[in-house]
């Protein structure tokens, strides 16, 4: 009949809605592997090297290792969340044979951008270029763990990982011991750098054994910088803001310098460094929870949602949701807050087996306190990112870089006693800000996962029709606008 | 300000077709009125193109797009989206109750610059969000509540584009359809003092329930999907129930409402338009052109049968091939000519061209394709309609103002352009023969009674004359509809 109307768009299309978005959470855990091995080795050093390393070598030893690692996590933080959503929708999609190219691409380009600048800044050190060269070796081996743990933790391949760090760990402390042993400092970091490079060959390894090497080549994780400019901010500000106190605490008059590119805090690194030992624990915890519980019912929602389910099974999978994550949390609270009190009270024990000065007790025991906080805070940020809540987790880990600059400044302006605090007190106010978030957007869940979605957009069908048509055609099934559910 | 303002959905100027054509005619036919045109399209489309040229006397094209989705704005105050969701809700509940007049109380919330909805409002506010989850618990008996916020979605987003849409000014508002078209000419006759008329050339709220009836891509459950349905799914009611409500509202506001024929006249009364509203305009043809055409001469002894119109189902050509196998069992020498484009079924074409050879009427029956049908109404002696289901077919009136006789099934406006409209149209006299759907014989016999009764076909062959150039000349419908206009106009 005549030419009125517009043939119905096709606009009811599920989104993506669960992308396995679970490698968040390994995220918070794997920078324990490397760090194990970091205070194993310092700890090894000091105890068995002290007839040709003094405890002017031991801090030059730990701080370069730290440079090292600092440099790595802020400069591998702008591209690895973005990388980790890459993979992980990725992964989703069934696409895994370009992994390893886009594991090269995203290796490639992040050396390219950043090397030059560590380059740049280690060759101002004081030693020979051997030290300097092995200094930048070992950055870019940590950006290639980095890196390479994201492909493996998508696949959920821990075991690969695990034994990768066992075997590094094996490898560096004989390295260290008897390179070490023959040319002293420069030896023992050699012998580390020697391990860190076992670490990442066999990571790389297995990665190619996983997923092949299909593709010559994948630059499309760059479109993702594009689509999810947030968790590029996310991942800068949490990998800084991590660092930011001890950065300032380095430039401060507290700082020494040991070389001109290297200062380091004696009163604050060492004890900040024990302190983050502390809070392992409730990160594995936390992870082996979601791993078995959490994620479920987490994927139960997004089941029901696809399968067409009606209101009231949406609430009863909202609540369990609710139900596990306020016991997985509790829990984790409960073992965790009694590992943190244990390690306060022993730690002027501590402070003696690390060989540290009682000094240091005060900054120690608020260190754990604060790293207890911001291990909270850490959890529940992956969980508002595991429901994609990139604007709040933005907030928090935004919230947490900038107050932990501002008041890691003032509590050096009060004195030793406040040493601690301003890393405490911003991580106090960013877990609190996490938890306000994650409540209200877990009481309002439906609302969030819907209200999100984006219109599609419609396809154009204006039809045409003259005066000899019959009365109502057969509309042809339109193809979907927006990506189809799987 | 103009003094006509076209609301049009999917139609004139982009796209080609018989309104269009209409609506062209109209306008070309009144240089002396400024018209303005409310264009609705569902979103942007650049490379649309003007499918007329434009008369002189349209002034301004103002496009609405109805699932443009970019400019969503800001949230608004925290009270006032409690009162908009408030009032919205309570609107659309007396709306669903039956109640038409709330949608003047509706209107303020959208268009009152104070209260300023914005499209975030309504989309991503936890107050509209409320409103969802309250109309789901209380009408959708927990059916799939992602289908549900879609259809919320996809009917709620070119709602709010309709109800914010800024109005041309304009004397009178003349809109071709209900639907969204219909939505905007009631919001305009209610914010501009301004008359409206309604004129429909089919029955929209009726297309629609056929259009969904069918549709696929409307969710419906497996469980639903393989049982013979006794009623459609949740989501197809909801769809039609929507569109339904746009019907009723535009009807309630209109001043008057046009229709083509008495069929659509009823179909519109059914689907809840106030009877003493509407009347009948018809469409009509240039009626000299057609009269100054020469009839073929009555003495010619081998006689033809033309079938006019596409060769596709709908038109059940495979009847009128039926019948002419009848018919040619006792006048071998009659040829059967099927005159309109073939290649829209082409499935359907083959079948019908099979059946002409197993019928042995290849000798017969020509497929002549898509011609000039001028020159052909000369050469015809009778024009044959077998289809299923028409409106207000023009070969009817093109056939009878040349003094064709014209046999149709008895379907669409078919009996009242045969037949005549009202009791003094029917005083003609019958201008043609109307048959059974789908039957053949029945088919046959008018052919056979037409081409042996020369005084029946030439009475009807006058009566078709006089009958269209007394009600069917293009002239004089548009003169009706200039009155119409002169009348209407505040």
């Amino acid at each position: 009949m005549a030419g009125i109307g517009f043939k119905l768009q096709k606009l009811l299309s599920g989104d993506d809605y669960s992308s396995g978005l679970k490698a968040f959470g390994f995220s918070a855990l794997i920078t324990a592997g490397p760090f194990l091995i970091t205070v194993a080795l310092i700890v090894f050093v000091s105890y068995f090297s002290y007839d040709n390393l003094t405890d002017r070598g031991i801090s030059y030893l730990q701080s370069l290792i730290t440079y090292c690692y600092a440099f790595s996590l802020v400069t591998v933080g702008f591209s690895y969340l973005v990388l980790t959503r890459y993979v992980a929708d990725e992964y989703y999609r069934g696409h895994v044979t370009s992994f390893s190219a886009s594991f090269f691409s995203a290796y490639a380009i992040n050396l390219a951008v950043w090397a030059p600048l560590v380059l740049w800044y280690f060759s101002g050190l004081s030693v020979g270029w051997g030290m300097r060269i092995a200094a930048v070796l070992l950055y870019m081996m940590a950006v290639g763990m980095w890196l390479a743990m994201i492909y493996l933790s998508a696949a959920q391949n821990y075991w690969p990982v695990s034994r990768a760090f066992l075997i590094g760990l094996v490898a560096s402390l004989p390295s260290a011991y008897y390179l070490g042993l023959w040319h002293g400092l420069q030896g023992y970091f050699m012998g580390f750098v020697i391990g860190q490079a076992v670490v990442l060959i066999a990571l790389v390894s297995t990665l190619l054994k996983e997923f092949g090497y299909w593709e010559p080549q994948d630059h499309n994780w760059l479109g993702y910088f594009r689509q999810h400019k947030r968790l590029f901010w996310i991942g800068f500000f949490f990998n800084f803001g991590i660092w930011v106190d001890k950065f300032i605490f380095w430039i401060s008059p507290q700082g020494v310098w040991l070389d001109p590119r290297l200062r380091y805090s004696p009163i604050y690194d060492s004890s900040m460094f024990i302190a983050y030992l502390t809070i392992i624990p409730s990160m594995v915890y936390f992870f082996l929870l979601v791993e078995t519980d959490f994620f479920f019912k987490y994927q139960a929602y997004y089941a029901a949602l696809q399968d067409q389910e009606g209101l009231t099974v949406l609430e009863r999978r909202r609540i369990a949701i609710i139900d596990s994550l306020r016991s997985n949390l509790s829990r984790v609270f409960v073992v965790q807050g009694l590992i943190t009190l244990m390690a306060i009270i022993l730690s002027p024990w501590i402070l003696t087996l690390a060989r540290l000065s009682p000094l240091h007790l005060s900054v120690l025991r608020l260190g754990m306190f604060s790293a207890f906080i911001q291990a909270g805070s850490l959890i529940v940020m992956n969980i508002l990112l595991y429901f994609d809540h990139q604007k709040e987790a933005l907030h928090v880990t935004a919230a947490f870089c900038v107050l932990n600059a501002v008041f890691t400044e003032m509590s050096l302006r009060l004195g030793l006693f406040a040493y601690g605090y301003g890393f405490g007190l911003a991580a106090l106010v960013s877990f609190t800000l996490a938890i306000y978030y994650l409540n209200t957007r877990l009481r309002h869940l439906h609302f969030w996962t819907f209200t999100r979605q984006p219109f599609p957009e419609p396809v154009l069908v204006l039809d045409e029709q003259d005066e000899e048509e019959p009365v109502g055609e057969q509309i042809p099934d339109e193809p979907e606008p927006g990506p189809s559910p799987a | 300000m103009t003094d006509v303002c076209l609301i049009l959905e999917g139609t004139y100027p982009f796209v080609s077709g018989g309104v269009s054509t209409w609506i062209h005619q109209l306008i070309t036919a009144m240089p002396d009125v400024r018209f303005s045109i409310l264009s609705i399209s569902p979103f942007p489309n650049p490379y649309r193109e003007y499918k007329y040229k434009l008369p002189p006397n349209v002034f301004d094209i103002q496009d609405i797009y109805l699932h443009d989705a970019k400019n969503f704005g800001k949230l608004s105050s925290p009270a006032q989206r409690r009162a908009s969701a408030e009032g919205i809700e309570s609107v659309l509940e007396a709306l669903i109750d039956g109640d038409l007049e709330a949608f003047g109380k509706g209107l303020d919330f959208f268009r009152n610059p104070e209260k300023g909805l914005s499209l975030a409002d309504a989309f991503e506010s936890q107050e509209a969000w409320e409103v969802l989850t309250r109309l789901y618990t209380k009408y959708a008996d927990d059916v799939s509540f992602l289908d549900f916020f879609w259809t919320y979605r996809s009917i709620f987003l070119p709602l709010v584009n309709t109800m914010q849409c800024p109005i041309p000014p304009a004397r009178l508002y003349h809109v071709v359809s209900t639907g969204y078209a219909g939505l905007i000419a009631s919001i305009a006759t209610r914010t501009q003092d301004a008359g409206m008329l309604l004129t429909e050339h089919g029955v929209y709220t009726h297309e629609r329930l056929l259009e969904i009836s069918q549709a696929t891509w409307i969710y419906t459950p497996q469980k639903e999907r393989f049982r013979v349905q006794q009623e459609l799914s949740y989501f197809k009611r909801v769809w039609l129930g929507f569109f339904d409500m746009l019907g009723k509202l535009t009807y309630h506001n209109a001043d008057r409402i046009i229709t083509l024929f008495e069929g659509n006249r009823i179909k519109q009364i059914s689907v809840g338009a106030p009877p003493e509203k509407i009347s009948i305009i018809p469409n009509g043809i240039d009626i000299d052109a057609y009269r100054a055409l020469a009839l073929k001469p009555r003495s010619a002894r081998k006689k033809t049968v033309a079938f006019v119109g596409r060769i596709v189902s709908i038109k059940d050509v495979k009847t009128f091939l039926h019948a002419a196998k009848i018919v040619s069992r006792n006048r071998p020498e009659t040829e059967f000519l099927l005159i309109g484009p073939m290649d829209e079924e082409p499935e359907y074409y083959q079948e019908c061209r099979d059946l002409t050879k197993s019928l042995g009427l290849k000798d017969v029956v020509r497929y002549l394709g898509k011609v000039d049908l001028m020159s052909w109404y000369s050469k015809v002696d009778l024009l044959v309609l077998t289809s299923l289901s028409e409106a207000q077919p023009y070969v009817i009136i093109e056939a009878n103002a040349v003094g064709v006789p014209v046999i149709a099934t008895d379907v669409g406006a078919c009996r009242e352009l045969i037949e005549g409209r009202d009791e003094e149209d029917r005083t003609l006299g019958p201008s043609g023969l109307l048959t059974g759907v789908a039957n053949p014989s029945e088919t046959a016999a008018a052919i056979d009674t037409l081409l042996t009764d020369g005084e029946l076909w030439n009475e009807m062959s006058e009566a078709g004359r006089a009958r269209t150039q007394a009600h069917y000349d293009q002239d004089d419908l548009i003169s009706r509809y200039l009155n119409l206009y002169e009348h209407m106009m505040r």
